[in-house]
């Protein structure tokens, strides 16, 4: 029999088990970033399985079963709800987890069920679905100002084309010279590609998938997929890790079938164009710069390399490595929606990032994120510590004269 | 007596293995539909998720002076668990015979792995995150070992009164119980560590292969292989 009232309703069977599996060791408080900077084991990802597990037990369990439901201290659903939203879902967590939970795709699916309950989003996050079905974007920016304060003068986009270039919400308006020097680079490389006009290149739906509000997906997945595919799209562009990781693993189940074309990260794009002699950097630069490795691009998709090649085709750059890179990476605070919400807790990580990068006497910051470029940029202003800070393409365009 | 501590046991084994078929079934029961479809699992992530698991693998990438502890923990449960199977099989197997001396270290190993475990979460590294639950159980583990111990070498209990309840145990046909009192405390305390057993003994190890199985994918995730 169905149990409307199940806290495991939307959970897969292997992140039912994970609930299960957590040993309460607490081992990944030690690389968490919302613990690094709030101290506050009550909000911290062992706690939260804690207490989803007392959920489970009042409604779920052999006793609740045969003896009913047991109510459930609402004091405990809100402690858990700011628990789970006040989390980056960076998955530093799962990437340290001596079991192997894989909470980067857990939080978002118990915040979902925090919002099935109403409990959930936190403060503006509630504002996204009405946002997105007006304007297409989060950010409830006008559609036809998304591409038209950056894009370059000269550079041409094909009615149809096998490469298709998607923007994506963040880049477009709040971190315009990364979307800019994508397009600036993709133009060198020379070969044909389409766009969407700005008012179909809608939201692709990751903002709403990391809020919990899942209600919206379907259709924008679908919009979306249907515009490339009447456009002959064979490889969809992205450089925003958010939108490259909702292509890669959720966009086929909205879409009910497998995509008709390949979602491909810039930095794959651009470092096969310098290993293929398509780009060339002549420009030397004789600088120390750092990359910073985005939580959803490394321990999401597996991007790592990629962005160290296309740097290190750079002449005269030395790369630096933050102490936690790769798979390890420490999130500069933009994670899981909560930048906006968790203001705090976010410049603080974000000052963290600033100060290692200044500390290692880097000369450049490098992010591949338009989330991470913006918080990032914030986190520095009133900050003692300064840093110039880059987007990969944004500097490749720059070096190859474009910019 | 006896019947009474009989009946404690089929109570206590029950609630454990009721308690757990339940948690496995909810497992599976109305799954929503997934973004990644069915995977086969290689003999190569087998492999490697199997050495994860016995090695705890995980666990020593992230803290390997914890490591030391709980793997020392783990290893010696499982000597004790399977060398205390002679009192509950008739005849004994030549392997769980053969276990005598492995299983004397362990006794020892046992309690002092659960205070090294403490001593480094306490004390050492002072964790801000303690399970209070966790370390009930590793408090009733520690009681247990150190009745387990009494009982060796201190007020012997007759082994001949305790395999004969014990078989009784498993045969449904309750025995005298044995006279020991050290006996009825140890025996008491495993009950209530059989149901106290965290689900993590049977979950975690299904989410060691799957998170071997998701990071040999990983790589593949936006790569062609």
């Amino acid at each position: 029999m169905k149990n409307s009232n199940s806290f495991t309703k939307g959970l897969s069977p292997s992140q039912r088990i994970e609930i299960d599996a957590c040993t309460q060791c607490g081992e990944c408080l030690d690389c968490c970033p919302v613990q690094q900077v709030t101290k506050n084991p009550d909000i911290s990802p062992p706690e939260k399985i804690r207490m989803f597990r007392e959920f489970i037990t009042a409604t779920d369990s052999l006793k609740a079963k045969f003896l009913g439901s047991k109510e459930i201290d609402r004091k405990l659903l809100d402690d858990f709800c700011r628990a789970v939203f006040e989390c980056t879902t960076c998955g530093a967590c799962g990437q340290n987890c001596t079991v192997g939970i894989h909470t980067q795709r857990l939080w978002p699916m118990l915040r979902k069920e925090m919002v099935r309950r109403g409990l959930g989003p936190i403060g503006p996050q509630k504002d996204m679905p009405e946002a997105i079905q007006k304007t297409g974007n989060p950010y409830n920016k006008p559609a036809h100002e998304r591409y038209s304060p950056w894009f370059p003068d000269g550079v041409q986009v094909a009615e149809k084309a096998s490469v298709a270039y998607y923007a994506g919400c963040t880049g477009a308006y709040e971190a315009q010279p990364m979307v800019k020097g994508d397009v600036l680079v993709l133009h060198a490389i020379g070969e044909p590609f389409t766009m969407l006009p700005p008012e179909d290149e809608v939201c692709c739906g990751f903002p709403l998938f990391i809020t919990g509000q899942h209600d919206m997906l379907e259709d924008l997945v679908n919009r979306l997929v249907e515009a490339y595919r009447a456009r002959d799209v064979k490889t969809l562009v992205c450089s925003c890790p958010c939108c490259v990781n909702i292509m890669v693993r959720d966009w086929p189940l909205y879409y009910g079938r497998e995509l008709p074309f390949r979602i491909r990260h810039i930095t794959q794009v651009v470092a096969g164009a310098f290993a293929s002699g398509r780009l060339k950097i002549e420009r030397e630069l004789r600088e120390r710069i750092i990359y910073h490795d985005p939580c959803y691009l490394s321990r999401g998709v597996g991007i790592i390399e990629e962005p160290r090649d296309v740097l290190k085709n750079i002449p005269g750059i030395e790369l630096l490595e933050f102490d936690h890179n790769r798979l390890d990476s420490r999130c500069c605070g933009a994670g899981g929606a909560a930048r906006k919400v968790y203001h705090e807790n976010a410049t603080a990580m974000g000052r963290l990032t600033i100060d290692e990068a200044v500390r290692k006497k880097a000369d450049k910051l490098i992010l591949s994120c338009p989330a991470c470029y913006a918080k990032v940029h914030e986190a520095m202003q009133d900050h003692d510590t300064k840093i110039p800070i880059v987007d990969i393409m944004e500097l490749i365009a720059c070096l190859l004269g474009k910019g | 007596m006896g019947l009474v501590l009989s009946l404690g046991f089929y109570a206590a084994f029950l609630f454990f293995v009721a308690g757990y078929l339940a948690r496995m079934l909810s497992w599976a029961r109305d799954a929503p539909p997934q973004a990644v479809p069915e995977r086969n699992i290689s003999l190569y992530v087998c492999l490697s998720a199997l050495v994860d698991i016995l090695l705890l693998r995980r666990l020593l990438r992230v803290n390997d002076v914890l490591w030391l502890g709980e793997w020392t923990f783990h290893a010696s449960l499982v000597i004790l668990f399977l060398s205390h199977l002679k009192y509950i099989l008739d005849p004994v197997p030549a392997i769980i015979a053969s276990m005598e001396i492995p299983a004397r270290v362990a006794a020892w190993l046992l309690p002092a792995s659960l205070l090294f475990i403490g001593v480094i979460k306490l004390v050492i590294e002072k964790k801000p995150y303690i399970s209070s639950y966790n370390f009930m159980l590793l408090g009733l583990m520690m009681v247990s070992c150190v009745s387990g111990l009494v009982m060796k070498y201190s007020f012997p209990a007759d082994l001949a009164d305790i395999k004969h309840f014990t078989m009784g145990l498993v045969t449904f046909h309750a025995g005298i119980s044995p006279g020991s009192l050290t006996f009825l405390f140890h025996f008491f305390i495993f009950l209530v560590i059989l149901m106290s057993l965290p689900t993590h003994i049977f979950a975690a190890p299904l989410t060691m292969i799957e998170a071997r199985q998701r990071d040999d994918e990983l790589p593949y995730l936006m790569h062609e292989k």
